[in-house]
């Protein structure tokens, strides 16, 4: 009987995991796909000069950055896949949710301050929290910069 | 430049295939993959195993029985004493040992015993509990005695050392799974060592046909090592040994194959338990 307990566990674990990172992301889509409908008359480019015949006035950083953490499954899914090689698909949604949202949040930052154009935009990551003990990747930060201007007549 | 704004893009950054599809495909063909390389070691391991001359077994694991520190000469009226005089009566039964054997009690409630490399035998003061009669006690020493006869431990250890080894070749333990890793190992090595349980027990019903004149104690003493346990239950499929109910069976049968006394007068054991 002990020796199913670590079994059991592990068990729960994944089911925990897979039911609870579904529903989030699931959830994190919508409401970023509805973000972004509703953001979707700003400029966001990516050029670092502007057009020559743009007009830019009162230049200012914005920043968005994110954390999202990986659930067990998807730890468990990637850990199979090391072995074997491949693309790590059980990691795509996820850092495509980190980007589309420190973008979007970017895209906050810059309307906030009353800006509706953002360019030379820019994106960093970084893994976060390399636990001591196993090496796992705990989750990932991205960051979204840019300048965002006024455009001119 | 005139800057038309659009949605981002929603399709490509994210592969459309199912992760439990992808699970389940690694997990059977890892696991398949995992077995198979297994196996391989555990069955290396048993050949292995029974090409170590003794003396490269004794010298191999010297330190571990010095670090046992057994006593050469145990007080007779000791547990252990009696234990050792138990033992040494039941070899003589059986064909002449190359090893030497002894008998070391491990302070420990669970119920237990077991054989290792170079002669000794580990017993639990749990056993000395549960166990009623001589003739009980006599069939676990006697179990033990038969994997070394037939050398399991030796096999058991091999095929557990080859197991370390290439899970460690493998990197598994960055894994975030390693229980799962030990439990499968141990469900694998258990399922692989029913036969030599089997062996062993028929090999201690031998001994105590020979030293009673009867093999009474061999069931009692296999019912009470798992007596409110669950292990009756799941044993066949989980345990080291097959579950005690099979095993009494597999007791049952070997006795009347080979016209064995059951019932006969059992000894008392001297300490209290």
């Amino acid at each position: 009987m002990a020796q199913l307990i670590p079994l059991i566990a592990f068990a729960t674990f994944l089911i925990v995991g897979y039911v609870c990172g579904s529903i989030i992301e699931r959830r994190h889509f919508a409401s970023l796909r509805e973000r972004e409908s509703d953001t979707r008359d700003m400029v966001v480019i990516t050029f670092p000069n502007p057009p020559s015949d743009w007009t830019l006035e009162n230049p200012t950083l914005v920043c968005g950055s994110v954390v999202i953490s990986l659930d067990y499954f998807k730890r468990f899914l990637a850990g199979l896949k090391a072995l074997v090689g491949g693309r790590i698909t059980a990691y795509e949604p996820l850092l495509d949710r980190a980007r589309r949202e420190a973008l979007m949040r970017m895209k906050q930052a810059a309307l906030s301050r009353g800006y509706a154009t953002v360019i030379n935009v820019r994106l960093e990551t970084a893994c976060l929290s390399r636990a001591a003990e196993n090496k796992n990747v705990a989750g990932v930060e991205i960051l979204a910069f840019g300048t965002a201007v006024h455009r001119g007549a | 430049m005139r800057a038309v704004p659009r949605l981002p893009d929603d399709e490509v950054n994210v592969s459309k295939r199912h992760p439990l599809g992808e699970a389940a495909w690694l997990t059977v063909g890892v696991g398949l993959a995992a077995a198979l390389v297994y196996s391989a070691f555990a069955w290396s391991a048993e050949i292995v195993a029974s090409w170590i001359p003794l003396d490269v077994e004794l010298a191999l694991f010297e330190t571990l029985s010095e670090q046992l520190l057994w006593d050469e000469n145990p007080d007779p009226e000791s547990e252990v004493g009696q234990l050792s005089a138990l033992l040494a009566r039941l070899a003589e039964h059986g064909p002449d040992s190359p090893y030497d054997h002894h008998v070391n009690l491990w302070t420990e409630d669970a119920p237990n015993a077991f054989a290792l490399p170079g002669g000794t035998i580990v017993v639990t003061t749990g056993l000395l509990k549960v166990m009623e009669t001589e003739n009980e006690l006599a069939f676990v020493l006697a179990h033990e005695l038969g994997h070394f006869h037939n050398r399991d431990h030796l096999v058991m250890l091999g095929r557990q050392a080859l197991f370390s080894l290439f899970l460690a070749g493998l990197g598994l333990g960055e894994l975030p799974s390693n229980a799962v890793v030990e439990t499968s190992g141990n469900l694998v090595s258990s399922a692989y060592s029913r036969d030599q349980e089997r062996a062993a027990d028929h090999y201690a019903l031998q001994l105590m046909q020979a030293e009673y004149g009867h093999v009474a104690g061999a069931t009692s003493s296999l019912a009470r090592l798992t007596a409110g346990d669950l292990a009756d239950l799941i044993g066949g499929y989980i345990g080291s040994h097959p579950g005690p109910s099979e095993r009494i069976g597999e007791v049952l049968r070997i006795a009347s194959s080979e016209g064995l006394t059951l019932t006969g007068q059992e000894l008392a054991v001297s300490w209290p338990r």
